[in-house]
Parts: structure tokens; C-alpha cells; sequence
């Protein structure tokens, strides 16, 4: 787990705003992994959670119906016990047999994975699930159950520094690790599954661009311009293409108006061409980040 | 003049983009479907493509970094690359396949790497167990009070009789609800403080011999207590039949708790975080195979304490037990893969 180096473009347009890291594969190929909010874990969690307590009280109800296990005597304990037992073998079943995901984290497009890129072991899986309980869960009934398990009233105080430690532990770290995680050297990513757009490029192109015209902007604008032309395809936004064909003329200088029709074809063509110019700048070494760049003079 | 677009010369990412793309969507299909049907859907020529995809692909991602600018490409052999390298490199694992291999090998290796950190634990709970005895044998109303929670003694205390202690503790009957009794044992007192122990660990460690000490000082008060009152033997079995079970993982679960300290506190040449990916499951599996231990100790207790009410049974039970688990945790597992 790294960090990994954003392109200005990435910065500006965000990528959902999720936290990007590097995840090296065992091919040693670095991957761009998104850590994901914490909220979407909180919201994983809490599907799961509720699907676990109903699980555990449908069993306690048909040990009451067929075993005849009476409730007079189903205390606290026993509930909790329940509770406990359903929600572990819950997640430790599904996190091994769905590689890393639960029914929770699959709605929401979360998986468990090795932070370093090895497999994901029974022996992880199991501490991170076990760790939640000793970070949370016996905590907080200890809390709730103070009379029977609290020596004394104060003694609610290094619970609560302890909850407090726990809870603010994935704030602490990059990663968004909790403590299971970091004991079972886990971490949580968001795999948004993504389609493969059309190529905005084409060979096939009706304005032609001299090197002097492509030399005014770099890789920055050139992404952002890309993140526009798939954003109008879908949106129709044809008044803003048009403002930005117009900046552009005016930049490099084109000869002669633009109708405006021709707003989106001339974006298109000045899209392919600029690509094809920066790509080959950058093969020869002279990566222009900007349209601040230098020109001529490498970074 | 959209029209008479004329052909220009194709460039590098738009022809390489042309010529690796089915290979892509191929790749894409194939692990759609592996989600969506599993690993069993796939023929066995799609088993044979799938490694050459996956490879062909990171190959792709490494190129395109290397000469494309197109964001939207780039974001998406990432995605598939990701996408593809978790089908392939964390396939379902078998539970109960997984279970076995833990309970054979797993466990006991990892308990045998921590020897250290469970000779110190030891030692705590052998100081605590002394001075808990020590201090309260003879001064019980002045240290048995201040040593063991009230909910904890249950009523038991310097005013109890022997006749008490025996009818209501020692030989006590079998619950009615076993699954209570059971849960109760689970949650008493003795695990959540085995819980804890392990997961003070994270605060250096310190925590985690305090809390073990105090353990072994409730238990010396206890056989004070009792020592006092001739019941010695009686108590020994009473808390011994669940007892060796249930110390033991308290005593492995502080060994955990230990490692993990000192993972925190010397990560070595690593980072921390680091350190813990590397030698956290470790500790974790001694943590988790000492959570079996304590359910077993729990039905122990809940259960089998009260059906065998001989003093003799009792004491036999624990030492069997001792002898078990110390054979089990020193020889199983030991030419096995780890």
C-alpha cells in the first residue's frame, strides 16, 4: 500500500472523490484502488448488522419452538450470546466464501482484500471479524449491561477512552483501517465496476492543426477537455461547447469564425490532434503538464 | 466540411487501443462471469484464457500509462485489471476446509511461535494468583472486598460458611436452561476479560499484564477464600473442570495481546502498519483458536460442572484436560505446511 500520484486532471475532476491508493499485485504491477468512505462502511455494516440480529433472533425463536427452550430463561446473556455467534459465523462465512465480500459490502461494491497484495487467508479474515467484536460489540455491552459486568461506575470511563480509541482509529490512517484490519493486515476497497468508453479520437478528422497551434495547452486541459466532450455526448450541452471551441480559436490563433454547428467537430478533431501531440512529446521525453509548461525545455 | 473528413496518419494509443481491445471485453466477460456464476461456470478453454488475458492485460495498463493520455482508458484497464487480479488472486475459500487446517496446523504452530509471550503471561497470572492468595488468606476483610467485584462474588464472601459455599457453589445443580447457563459462561466475568486482554495489546501491552495480574489476584482471593474454610480440594475441582480451559486461553489471549504491543512498539525495519499486516495474523490465529477455547470452557462450565458433582470426577476432568491440551499445543501440527 502506497501512495499513488495523481494527475492534475484526476486532482481537478475528482474521480468521485474517493481516496486513491496503490495496491502492488504479486505480477508487481501497482494498481489504482479507491479506499472507500467511511460511510459506505458504516452503511455495509449496518445492512449486515440488521440481517444478523434478525438471524439470530429468528433462531432463538425456534429454539423456543422446537427445542421448547423456554424464555423465562432466555436472559440477557443468552441473547447476546446468540447475537454473537450468528453475526461472526455470518461474516467469516461470507467474507471466505465470496472472496472478501458480505451481502452488505457486495451491495455497495466493497471488498476485503491483503493490504500487500497477497491472498486474502481464513486466519485474516477471521481476526478482523474478531477484532470488531473486542472493539465494539463487548465494549458497548459492558456499557449497556454495567450493573452485572462494571466493578464500578468509573470503570465506564476506560471503556469509553477505549470505544472512543477504536472508533477513531480509522480516521487516524489513510487507509481508513480499523483495528481489525490492521491486525489482520486487511484493508477495504471499492471496486465500482467501469465501462469501457468510445475512443474520442479518430483518424478521420476535417480541421487539421499546425504543431505551433498544439503547442498552447498540455496534458491538464487537454483531460479536462476530454471529461467535457463525454460529459455533452450524454448531457447535450451544446452553448458550452461552443464557449470553449471559442476560447480555443482565440488561443491558438485558428484562421477564420466557427459556425455553430462546428463547435463539436472542431472540439473533436482539436481533442485527437492535441492527444496525438502531447502523447508524442511525452514518448520523446517532454511531458508538458500544463499550458504553463516550458516549451522546449524538459521537466 | 464534416463531410469530407480526410483520413490522417492513425497515432500510437489509438492504434494500440484498436488492436488490444477484444482481448479487454473478452477479459470483462470472463469475470462477470465469475461473479455472477462462479469459477465452476467457466469451460476449460475459458480456464485456459483466463491467466493469458489477465496477464495481456496488466501488460495493457503498463503500456497505456506509458503512452496514452486518455483518462477514460486509463480508468478503465485500472478497473479491469483490479477487478480481474481479485477474481484471480482471491478465489472463495473453502470454510470447512479452512476450519480443519486452523484446528490442525494453524493454531498450535502459531501458539508455539509466541512461546515467549506466553511464558510472561504465565508468569503475570501465576503473580497475581499468588498475591490475590497471600494478601487475602487471613485479612479477608480488608482484601477480599477490595479484590473481587461484588457482582462477581455473587454474595460469596468473608461472612460465607463452608455449609454455604458448598450447596450453593460447589454443588450446585444442573441449570434448567443449559443454553443460558452455557451463554453465561461465554459472557462471564473471565472471557470478556480474555477479550480484552488481547485488544489492550494495541495500547503497548501494558494493559494487557495489569489486567492478567488482577485475573490471577480474583482467582488467589477465591481459593483464599475457600483454603480458609478446608474446601480447598472441592474448589480446585469446581473451578478446575472448566477452569485449565478456560486460564489457558485466557493466558494464550494475553500472549496475543503481548505481541501485538510489542509489534507496536518495535515494527523493526517496517512501517507500523506494515508490521502488523505481516505479523498480526499471527497473533490473531492464538486469539482465535483461544475463543474456541473459551466456548469449550463455557460448556464446561454451564453444563458438565454441575452433572459431575464428584470432587474426584472433577479433578480428573481437569487434568486430562491439561494434559491435552499441553500434548495438543506442543506436538500437533508440527511436519505440517503452515
Amino acid at each position: 500500500m502506497s501512495a499513488v500520484i495523481e494527475s492534475k486532471a484526476d486532482e481537478l475532476l475528482g474521480r468521485g472523490r474517493r481516496r486513491m491508493r496503490m495496491l502492488v499485485t504479486p505480477d508487481g504491477v501497482p494498481l489504482r484502488i479507491e479506499v472507500p468512505e467511511l460511510a459506505e462502511r458504516a452503511a455495509a455494516f449496518a445492512a449486515d448488522f440488521v440481517v444478523t440480529l434478525v438471524a439470530a433472533d429468528l433462531l432463538l425463536l425456534a429454539g423456543y419452538f422446537v427445542l421448547g427452550v423456554g424464555f423465562g430463561g432466555a436472559t440477557l446473556a443468552a441473547v447476546t450470546f446468540a447475537a454473537f455467534i450468528v453475526r461472526n459465523a455470518y461474516f467469516v462465512c461470507f467474507e471466505l466464501a465470496w472472496a472478501g465480500a458480505t451481502p452488505g459490502k457486495r451491495a455497495l461494491g466493497l471488498r476485503v482484500v491483503d493490504r500487500h497484495g497477497g491472498a486474502l487467508t481464513a486466519a485474516a479474515v477471521v481476526a478482523r471479524n474478531l477484532t470488531r467484536e473486542v472493539e465494539t460489540f463487548f465494549p458497548l455491552g459492558m456499557i449497556f449491561q454495567a450493573q452485572s459486568w462494571v466493578f464500578a461506575p468509573w470503570e465506564i470511563v476506560p471503556i469509553g477512552v477505549w470505544l472512543l480509541l477504536t472508533s477513531a482509529l480509522p480516521l487516524c490512517n489513510r487507509d481508513r483501517l480499523r483495528a481489525g484490519d490492521l491486525i489482520g493486515g486487511t484493508i477495504v476497497i471499492a471496486v465500482p465496476k467501469r465501462m469501457l468508453l468510445d475512443e474520442l479520437a479518430s483518424d478521420r478528422r476535417a480541421f487539421h492543426f499546425t504543431d505551433e497551434q498544439l503547442q498552447r495547452y498540455g496534458i491538464l486541459e487537454l483531460q479536462v477537455l476530454e471529461d467535457v466532450l463525454r460529459r455533452a455526448d450524454t448531457l447535450g450541452r451544446e452553448p458550452l461547447l461552443v464557449e470553449i471551441a471559442e476560447k480555443i480559436r482565440r488561443k491558438i490563433e485558428w484562421p477564420g469564425p466557427l459556425e455553430r454547428r462546428e463547435a463539436a467537430p472542431f472540439l473533436r478533431d482539436f481533442y485527437a490532434a492535441q492527444r496525438e501531440f502531447l502523447e508524442l512529446r511525452k514518448h520523446l521525453g517532454d511531458e508538458r503538464a500544463d499550458k504553463f509548461h516550458q516549451t522546449g525545455t524538459k521537466r | 466540411m464534416i463531410a469530407d473528413g480526410r483520413e490522417v496518419r492513425t497515432f500510437a494509443s489509438l492504434r494500440f487501443r484498436r488492436e488490444r481491445e477484444q482481448s479487454w471485453i473478452e477479459l470483462e466477460s470472463l469475470v462477470d462471469q465469475v461473479r455472477l456464476e462462479g469459477l465452476r461456470s467457466l469451460s476449460s478453454e475459458q480456464v485456459e484464457r483466463f491467466p493469458l488475458l489477465y496477464r495481456s492485460t496488466l501488460s495493457s495498463l503498463s503500456v497505456a500509462r506509458a503512452i496514452a493520455l486518455d483518462r477514460a482508458l486509463l480508468e478503465y484497464l485500472d478497473n479491469l485489471a483490479l477487478r480481474a487480479y481479485l477474481t484471480f488472486y482471491a478465489p472463495p475459500l473453502d470454510v470447512l476446509a479452512a476450519a480443519r487446517r486452523f484446528a490442525l496446523y494453524g493454531f498450535p504452530q502459531a501458539v508455539r511461535a509466541l512461546r515467549w509471550q506466553v511464558a510472561i503471561a504465565f508468569a503475570a497470572l501465576a503473580v497475581g494468583l499468588f498475591s490475590g492468595f497471600v494478601l487475602v488468606n487471613g485479612n479477608e476483610q480488608q482484601w477480599f472486598g477490595a479484590l473481587v467485584p461484588s457482582d462477581l462474588a455473587g454474595g460469596r464472601g468473608p461472612a460465607s460458611t463452608a455449609a454455604e459455599l458448598l450447596s450453593t457453589e460447589i454443588a450446585a445443580p444442573v441449570p434448567e436452561n443449559v443454553f443460558g447457563a452455557i451463554a453465561n459462561g461465554f459472557f462471564s466475568h473471565n472471557t470478556l476479560v480474555a477479550l480484552l486482554v488481547f485488544g489492550f495489546g494495541l495500547l503497548a501491552g501494558v494493559p494487557t499484564i495489569l489486567l492478567t495480574v488482577y485475573q490471577g489476584a480474583i482467582l488467589g482471593a477465591f481459593f483464599a477464600l475457600h483454603y480458609h474454610r478446608g474446601l480447598s480440594v472441592e474448589f480446585a475441582g469446581w473451578v478446575g473442570i472448566h477452569g485449565v480451559t478456560e486460564l489457558l486461553a485466557l493466558v494464550l489471549m494475553a500472549a496475543a495481546g503481548l505481541r501485538l504491543g510489542e509489534i507496536l512498539v518495535f515494527p523493526n525495519e517496517s512501517s507500523r502498519t506494515d508490521a502488523f499486516a505481516i505479523h498480526g495474523p499471527a497473533a490473531a490465529k492464538v486469539a482465535v483458536g483461544a475463543v474456541g477455547m473459551l466456548a469449550l470452557a463455557a460448556i464446561l462450565e454451564g453444563y458438565f460442572r454441575a452433572a459431575v458433582q464428584s470432587t474426584d470426577a472433577r479433578l480428573a476432568v481437569a487434568v486430562l484436560g491439561l494434559i491435552a491440551w499441553g500434548v495438543y499445543l506442543r506436538f500437533a501440527g508440527r511436519e505440517a505446511p503452515t
